[in-house]
């Protein structure tokens, strides 16, 4: 049996690499990463092919580099088991992966992840609906999505039936934090936030957009003089901020690696603009407010229940209230993963998942 | 006798068209001098040289310029035509190929075609071109390969309970569904073929350009396991040597009816059994080829199928019926001989090697890419309208100066084509990159009756898509005759268009 993992979008290498990790623990030894050119051009520092590579190092998995729907079927060709993809619909922003879908060999379960709170054919908010339309399909046999289908809202009719629950990926790694290790409890860490940005999302107008800089920035200034640092994360597709050359303040560096590859304990706080690195920060027991313009024109919908902040008193008063105790955050954040319906077994589901797939590919 | 054939680029040469049709020519006769050429490599030797040139898949308004030009050196000028790209009247995708046979046949001498049907389609589109039907030539069928293959093939069968099935050829077309959009459609008979006690291993051997996600998944859900690989001369070879049975689909349109039975006679000179379901095309061929898999399946288990040693008498007859390589050489060589004489006497001044007028080909948006090349060789005078994009070595070329004033580099030696009045006008000759040229400025004669239609400043497909891009180019080619009035005009790329009145003025 193989498992395939199709790498298109930067995105994609955060998503599937836990899940080839636990693939390979169950057992899975031929493993196939299929990097396509596109993902190349994309990934313009190198950085998350680097990680591809490492990863497929450290899984011996075969790292095998394609350009068209016939070099993946020939990669394909002789093999059964699952094919896996983190960006899979009929739009065409995931035109090629559709396509692969299509023609991938009979022999081959298809299988597209839920990537985001938010994703494309699984859970739009009202700019996707606005952009994409609301009748998103996928040529997958498995919808492995995070939350249980009567969450789904954005689910084709005619999709329901391929929807098996999974939970997200990042959640093989280990259970939701919400109580905080020591630093908390004394009360004595330094203020330092981890900020994130997603400013290339359809999802924000130009003004929007110049808000959150503006915001960002006088934030900055304001913890700054209490000796308070943040870092500024970009999303990994769009990296607006370093695309527009964006003046950071001293106190605010940024922070670019995966975050599967960092400590997110040193953060007293989180502030992200509706994205789902907001769940990947509440997952890792990071304080967390979700950034909205106040304009009301942003849509939070699935974010509603976290600490809310707009103005940049608020920004401030939530980062000096978070590092002073996390705790009521925490149980916050609680309650909102249980509102969302993420399942609490997750690994025990995706092991099901790799069965179901395994079993019907041979 | 010299015969060039003329091939577009040097890709064709090696199409199985040209394999097969010219490269067996040149391989197998005494009485031809056969050069096979690509308008992107041709000389000026090679041209000079033929007797006779055939035109093959160029389609376009260059190669006429080409054709006219070889054919008042004495040339005999024809064209090759073997796929029905014609005969669909009410396709308008094609309107170009129908168009372009229409209105330029007559510049050609004679037509080439491989089957009765295509003379047909010909006769309908360009009733006064003789056409002469040259089939596909094949050697007999080589008893010993057929002792060698067909009981090894049988015997790997019968102990193995696997049918090795081969597909091959091209996968697809531009504008037909065919290859293997046609395999998929005709796959029941492939699964009728696994029904009984053997399985079927099918082997696809194709183009890896055919191989698009729709054809991928055509064969994602054929009913028979099989693996794909790409075309090679060489790997045909050996895998029809290899395999049982060919497996030859054809179905029923036009394009189809049309096509020569070269691919049957391919797997049956190999010793595979032709399995071919769908419209009769190889009827000559009958008594070699099964039509259904349950007569195939009769045989095998008998173990003597129709292409078998003990029948070879049988089938080299059935062959040589279609496709007797001697006979199809003195035919042609008969045929071209014929009208060689007819050419010398219809065109006298040709005989002589008298000049007559010379061709000048005006290059728009299109570009001909070939022509760059061949315009060379067979010194057809090549101008760059303010149109084109594509900068080379043009003979003359026309820039737009404003509104209504052309200024017009060229050659020194275009000179002499110059009307009278004007060549007191020319400059000295300067440096323009690579090229010495002479310049005319501010002359009345180039001064256009009105601004273009369209500006050359508008993007690619506006240009193209616009009639008035049509106008504007008749108006260019008003003031190159006025230049120029000696030269034969044409526009490269137009030959589809006649709707547009305007443009049709003159002799292009």
């Amino acid at each position: 049996m193989s498992a395939a993992f199709l790498i298109e979008l930067n995105q994609d290498v955060a998503v599937c690499r836990p899940v080839a990790t636990f693939f390979r623990g169950l057992g899975e030894t031929d493993l196939i990463f299929l990097v396509t050119s596109r993902f190349r051009k994309r990934d313009a520092t190198g950085l998350w092919f680097a990680e591809v590579g490492e990863t497929a190092r450290q899984l011996g998995a075969t790292l095998v580099e394609v350009d068209t729907v016939l070099d993946v079927v020939r990669a394909l060709a002789g093999r059964s088991g699952i094919l896996v993809s983190a960006s899979e619909s009929d739009l065409d922003a995931h035109a090629f992966n559709h396509r692969v879908f299509l023609a991938a060999p009979a022999s081959f379960t298809r299988v597209t992840l839920q990537h985001g709170l938010e994703c494309l054919g699984f859970n739009h908010n009202e700019a996707h609906n606005r952009a994409f339309g609301s009748r998103v399909g996928m040529a997958c046999d498995i919808a492995a999505s995070w939350f249980p289908v009567e969450k789904l809202h954005s689910l084709r009719p005619d999709q329901r039936a391929k929807v098996v629950m999974v939970g997200p990926s990042f959640g093989l790694a280990h259970a939701p934090v919400f109580r905080r290790p020591w630093p908390w409890q004394s009360g004595t860490a330094e203020m330092h936030g981890l900020i994130c940005e997603n400013l290339h999302s359809v999802r924000f107008g130009q003004r929007a957009r110049l808000q959150f800089v503006d915001a960002l920035v006088a934030f900055a200034q304001e913890i700054g003089t209490a000796g308070g640092t943040a870092e500024l994360r970009a999303h990994p597709g769009g990296r607006y901020a370093e695309k527009n050359k964006i003046a950071l303040p001293p106190n605010v560096r940024l922070n670019r690696a995966p975050l599967y590859k960092q400590s997110l304990e040193k953060f007293t706080f989180g502030i992200s603009a509706p994205s789902s690195v907001l769940l990947d920060m509440v997952w890792a027991g990071i304080p967390t407010a979700v950034w909205t313009n106040g304009g009301g024109d942003l849509d939070i919908g699935v974010y509603e229940g976290l600490a809310v902040v707009s103005s940049v008193s608020d920004w401030v008063a939530f980062a000096e209230a978070a590092t002073r105790d996390p705790a009521p955050f925490l149980d916050r954040q609680r309650r909102y993963v249980a509102g969302l319906g993420i399942p609490p077994d997750i690994p025990e589901r995706y092991r099901e998942l790799y069965d179901v797939a395994v079993r019907s590919a041979a | 006798m010299r015969i060039l054939f003329l091939v577009p680029t040097k890709q064709h040469k090696s199409t199985a068209g040209s394999r097969i049709r010219y490269d067996r020519i040149k391989a197998e006769s005494a009485y031809f001098d056969v050069v096979v050429q690509s308008m992107d490599e041709v000389s000026k030797a090679d041209l000079d040289a033929c007797e006779v040139c055939v035109f093959s898949k160029t389609y376009s308004v260059g190669a006429i310029s080409l054709a006219q030009t070889l054919r008042r050196q004495g040339v005999v000028v024809g064209v090759d035509l073997f796929d029905d790209y014609f005969s669909q009247g009410d396709d308008p995708r094609l309107t170009i190929f129908r168009s372009w046979l229409r209105r330029f046949g007559p510049v050609f001498q004679f037509a080439l075609c491989s089957t009765p049907t295509m003379r047909r389609v010909i006769a309908d589109l360009a009733p006064e071109l003789p056409v002469h039907i040259v089939p596909d030539p094949y050697a007999a069928v080589d008893a010993a390969t057929v002792a060698a293959a067909v009981p090894r093939s049988l015997e790997r069968c019968r102990s193995t309970g696997v049918i090795d099935v081969l597909w091959f050829g091209i996968g697809s077309n531009p504008f037909f569904p065919v290859g293997l959009q046609d395999l998929a459609a005709y796959s029941w008979s492939l699964a009728e073929l696994a029904a009984g006690r053997y399985e079927v291993a099918l082997k696809v051997l194709t183009d890896d350009a055919s191989l698009t996600p729709a054809n991928l998944m055509r064969l994602k859900n054929l009913p028979v396991p099989h693996t794909t690989e790409t075309w090679s001369v060489e790997r045909e070879r050996e895998a029809l040597d290899r395999a049982l049975v060919a497996f030859i689909p054809v179905n029923g349109q036009s394009f189809s009816r049309a096509k020569s039975p070269n691919r049957a006679l391919t797997a049956i000179s190999a010793g595979a059994q032709v399995l071919s379901p769908g419209f009769p095309l190889y009827r000559d061929l009958d008594s070699l080829i099964y039509a259904g898999a349950a007569d195939l399946l009769a045989d095998i288990e008998r173990g003597e199928c129709r292409i078998h040693p003990n029948r070879i008498g049988e089938v080299q007859r059935a062959v040589a019926g279609v496709s007797d390589l001697d006979a199809i050489l003195v035919d042609l060589f008969l045929f071209l001989t014929r009208r060689s004489r007819a050419g010398r006497r219809a065109d006298p001044g040709a005989a002589e090697g008298h000049p007559g007028a010379t061709d000048a080909l005006l290059f728009g948006v299109e570009q001909e890419r070939q022509m760059i090349h061949a315009g060379a060789a067979a010194s057809v005078i090549q101008i760059k309208s303010p149109f084109a994009r594509v900068e080379r070595g043009y003979d003359v070329r026309l820039d737009l100066r404003n509104d209504h004033q052309l200024d017009l580099w060229m050659r020194p030696e275009m000179s002499r084509y110059l009307a009278e009045p004007l060549r007191a006008k020319v400059s000295e000759p300067r440096q323009v990159g690579k090229l010495r040229m002479v310049k005319l400025d501010d002359c009345a004669e180039l001064r256009l009756d009105r601004p273009l239609a369209v500006p050359p400043s508008e993007g690619r497909d506006i240009v193209y898509e616009t009639a008035a891009y049509r106008s504007a180019l008749a108006d260019l080619v008003r003031v190159c005759r006025r230049a120029f009035p000696s030269l034969g005009f044409r526009v490269a790329g137009l030959s589809a268009y006649q709707g547009s009145a305007r443009a049709q003025e003159g002799a292009y």
